[in-house]
């Protein structure tokens, strides 16, 4: 995100992402501009397409719609409720590409065409969660943890041990081959099935890693929560920060699984249909399945 | 008694009207060198008369290049002298020609005579700031390259020297949040910029473009032409994302380099110093011009050892103050390096960089500062330099995700920072006393815990199911282990039904806990742990309830 200009924040993907191609900035653009619509059913767009990769978003537009958010996100049972439903996106689009390669794979141009206008809609509705990388109230969250802690220094040790995906990074994963473990996993839970792959796994220090990063994230959620014990309002705020936090660590690794498998998929229409990979929209792809959309 | 007028930069010849920069201008002016014309309002000049003097600039602007509008810039008389060179903390101002924003950058140079930081440094240096300073005046400069060059001068010779070099104006590196081409008197090569960000002065149909668009830098002759995108515009200047840097092109050529360096020693003899500091720019038509010449305050430590080394707890930069210190790392943000009630003494200050806005910081006397951006020819690394804070600029990113309290050594003579060796760490944290204490943890202990805790409670959510099990109140009586017990970090609800054994209390602004009947008093206090060590506690203030 560009500083504010002229009371407009830019978000420039065409500089992010350089190399990207015109599919994938309108997989971001999409995205960005439905994200209040796709977490919090708010159906106020996130600013205006410049030209494809970029968007403007007028600062009061962004203001309300980011604190509304920061608000939401404050409460318990909306960070189930966003986790929830995010999850559920994602299976949704994992369900939806299974869909592609079976079509592929039986050369079916008609299914693979139906199948990818789905899969774009589900993935963009995926993609809405690339903002947990710039979007969350963490400045919040430390001055929140550094008033409970008393120390700036703690409040940021705090932060960084939370953001634990729930399960090993793609990278980890390839390597310790353990099981998916949900949001609510404990360190124990997280240490069992670590020493279940320990002897036949090659890679014994990462999972020590991992585990000692597990007890660590659980060792500073209960600290914060023992910190805010007696104010019930703040202790609902953090077990929706620790929440948060996990999510969106995990959140984003899993994004770029789905991601590049449906850019592979792209990929794969444009040779079946001889179609240039690099001057396709999402709208190509989307075709007339307004449904898709939505 | 002089008359209060604006004056031409080459007729400022009073340091206390003209102040010292200007003053100096007009020297080399005199005697031949590349100085870009301009005007000086004195110091004193009346407010009421800014609005007129305003015109009469704007109707000297019609006579000189100024497509990209015109610089505000400090000229004090205590400024750029031998005892303080009050390095950066001045305002310099660009500005479109409008008679408006002008007089607003004006107004901003003159009110940065009288800033806090600049008391507390003149006081620091044991000298006197002049509540009133003069404001020179020039077209603004659209540079190819620019940077500021240091050198120690003799009859014959220019040695050592040093020389930073980033594309565009000299800002970055001045203040600095950028690292440029760094070339040095003792090294054939020069180390290459990384310059994140190009400040240029824009044009009028520049400065209304949004960012995301795109603009033509200004190139040296014979580079391909090249463009940046709009990062941001503001007060006259583009601050542009840099691109990538041209393959084997150095920024600043052999030729232009020796020609500024001829030009530093003329102007040393010209002001007649034995070290001199000078900004500089260099257009895309090859031409070199002077922006400041002042005094040198310290000399500039030797270029590090860049050689690779083994060890992945040293980490090496460029030596901008000498010494060294040892201190807990704390990290410290841009916007928040001004705020030195938060600084913890004695400690190495990690930030990206040191700006002008790091100097109450820097006087908070901190161990060390580690920066990972900038050079030793920043204002702030020169102020580091003036008041004995070890300093090292440029170090590798990686030095920002150092844990906070680490015990870092920063060495500002060699240019390193390292893990503390274990001679000048503190002694590790002792465990814990854990008598009288609970531990709250989410798991339960997969053995008796031996760490001399009075009790274990798991952590309870209220929505939860309550963690302890009916043969929990027989584990707790058990003489061997401490007993387990549950706790709840908010008053009410109340707990869910408790197994047999178990007595619900209320911790008056805790919450409620679990506690076996016969397991005795009621702990004191409740810890969480993280291997062993207390991270955080809180006291109890039990009242059972009835």
């Amino acid at each position: 995100m560009e500083p504010v200009w002229n009371g407009v924040l830019t978000c420039d993907y065409e500089r992010t992402r350089p190399q990207a191609s015109h599919l994938e900035w309108d997989l971001y653009t999409e995205a960005l501009i439905r994200w209040p619509l796709i977490l919090m059913d708010d159906p106020m767009p996130y600013g205006q397409l410049r030209r494809a990769g970029i968007v403007d978003i007028p600062e009061p537009t962004h203001r309300d719609l980011t604190s509304a958010w920061h608000r939401q996100l404050a409460r318990l049972d909306y960070a189930v409720n966003l986790i929830t439903r995010a999850t559920h996106d994602r299976d949704v689009a994992g369900a939806v590409l299974d869909r592609v390669d079976d079509a592929r794979r039986r050369g079916d141009v008609g299914d693979l065409t139906r199948a990818l206008a789905a899969a774009t809609a589900a993935f963009t509705r995926v993609n809405a969660t690339h903002i947990v990388n710039w979007l969350l109230p963490e400045d919040h969250w430390e001055r929140l943890l550094a008033d409970l802690f008393g120390s700036r220094d703690a409040a940021l040790i705090c932060l960084s041990a939370l953001q634990l995906p729930a399960a090993p990074g793609h990278i980890l994963a390839t390597q310790m081959q353990l099981p998916r473990q949900s949001e609510a996993a404990t360190a124990l839970d997280v240490e069992m099935a670590a020493r279940q792959q320990e002897q036949a796994a090659p890679a014994a220090g990462l999972i020590a890693q991992r585990t000692r990063a597990a007890r660590r994230r659980e060792a500073w959620t209960t600290a914060a929560l023992l910190a805010a014990a007696g104010n019930d309002q703040v202790v609902t705020e953090i077990r929706a920060m620790a929440l948060l936090l996990g999510w969106a660590a995990d959140s984003e690794e899993r994004r770029k699984e789905l991601r590049e498998r449906f850019l592979t998929a792209a990929h794969a229409w444009c040779d079946l249909t001889g179609t240039d990979p690099s001057r396709i929209a999402a709208a190509d792809l989307q075709g007339a399945d307004a449904d898709a959309r939505r | 008694m002089h008359a209060v007028e604006v004056t031409r930069l080459a007729d400022a010849t009073d340091p206390v009207r003209h102040g010292r920069k200007a003053t100096a201008l007009a020297t080399l002016i005199h005697h031949g060198l590349p100085v870009p014309h301009g005007l000086v309002l004195p110091a004193g000049f009346p407010d009421d008369q800014l609005a007129s003097a305003v015109f009469t600039v704007l109707d000297w602007a019609t006579s000189v290049d100024t497509r990209y509008g015109l610089v505000a810039r400090s000229s004090a008389p205590a400024e750029d002298g031998p005892e303080a060179s009050f390095a950066g903390l001045h305002t310099s101002r660009f500005t479109p020609t409008h008679p408006e924003a002008l007089l607003a950058a004006i107004h901003e140079v003159r009110a940065s005579a009288n800033t806090p930081a600049l008391a507390a440094y003149a006081a620091h240096r044991d000298v006197r700031p002049t509540p009133h300073l003069a404001v020179l005046l020039q077209p603004a400069i659209r540079p190819h390259a620019a940077g500021v060059l240091a050198a120690t001068c003799d009859a014959d010779d220019l040695a050592p020297w040093a020389l930073d070099a980033v594309r565009g104006l000299a800002l970055p590196v001045v203040d600095g949040s950028q690292r440029g081409e760094r070339h040095h008197s003792t090294s054939d090569s020069p180390t290459p910029a990384e310059q994140d960000v190009i400040l240029l002065p824009g044009a009028a149909d520049e400065l209304r473009q949004p960012p995301g668009e795109w603009i033509a830098l200004p190139v040296a002759h014979g580079q391909p032409p090249q463009h940046a995108k709009i990062q941001t515009s503001a007060a006259g200047l583009l601050h542009l994302y840099a691109p990538a840097p041209i393959p084997d092109a150095h920024l600043l050529t052999t030729s232009t380099r020796n020609r500024l360096l001829r030009l530093a020693s003329r102007a040393a003899a010209v002001l007649n110093l034995d070290r001199i500091d000078i900004e500089w720019a260099v257009t895309a038509d090859d031409t070199i011009h002077i922006l400041q010449a002042r005094p040198l305050t310290s000399p500039v430590p030797d270029p590090a050892d860049n050689a690779p080394h083994g060890d992945d707890s040293i980490w090496h930069g460029i030596p901008a103050a000498p010494g060294r210190g040892t201190g807990p790392a704390h990290h410290q943000r841009h916007e928040a390096i001004a705020l030195t009630d938060k600084i913890p003494a004695g400690a190495v200050l990690i930030c990206d960089n040191i700006g002008p806005e790091a100097l109450p910081a820097l006087l908070a006397s901190p161990a060390a500062i580690a920066a990972t951006s900038g050079g030793p020819l920043s204002h702030a690394a020169i102020v580091a330099r003036e008041i004995g804070i070890p300093c090292v600029t440029a170090l590798p990113r990686e030095l920002l995700k150092v844990t906070p309290g680490t015990h870092l050594t920063v060495d500002g003579t060699a240019g390193t920072a390292r893990l503390a060796v274990t001679a000048e760490e503190p002694p590790r944290r002792q465990p814990p006393a854990l008598a009288g204490a609970a531990v709250v943890t989410q798991t339960r202990p997969t053995s008796i815990p031996l760490d001399g805790r009075a009790a274990t409670l798991l952590l309870h959510l209220s929505g939860d199911e309550l963690p302890l099990l009916r043969n929990d109140a027989e584990a707790a009586s058990h003489a061997a282990q401490p007993p387990v017990g549950a706790f709840q970090p908010s008053e009410e609800p109340a707990l869910p039904p408790l197994p047999t054994g178990y007595q619900e209390y209320r911790l008056p602004g805790l919450g409620r806990i679990a506690w076996p009947t016969d397991a005795g008093p009621l702990p004191s206090r409740l810890v969480a742990l993280e291997d062993r060590e207390t991270i955080h506690e809180r006291p109890t203030h039990p009242a059972k309830l009835t």
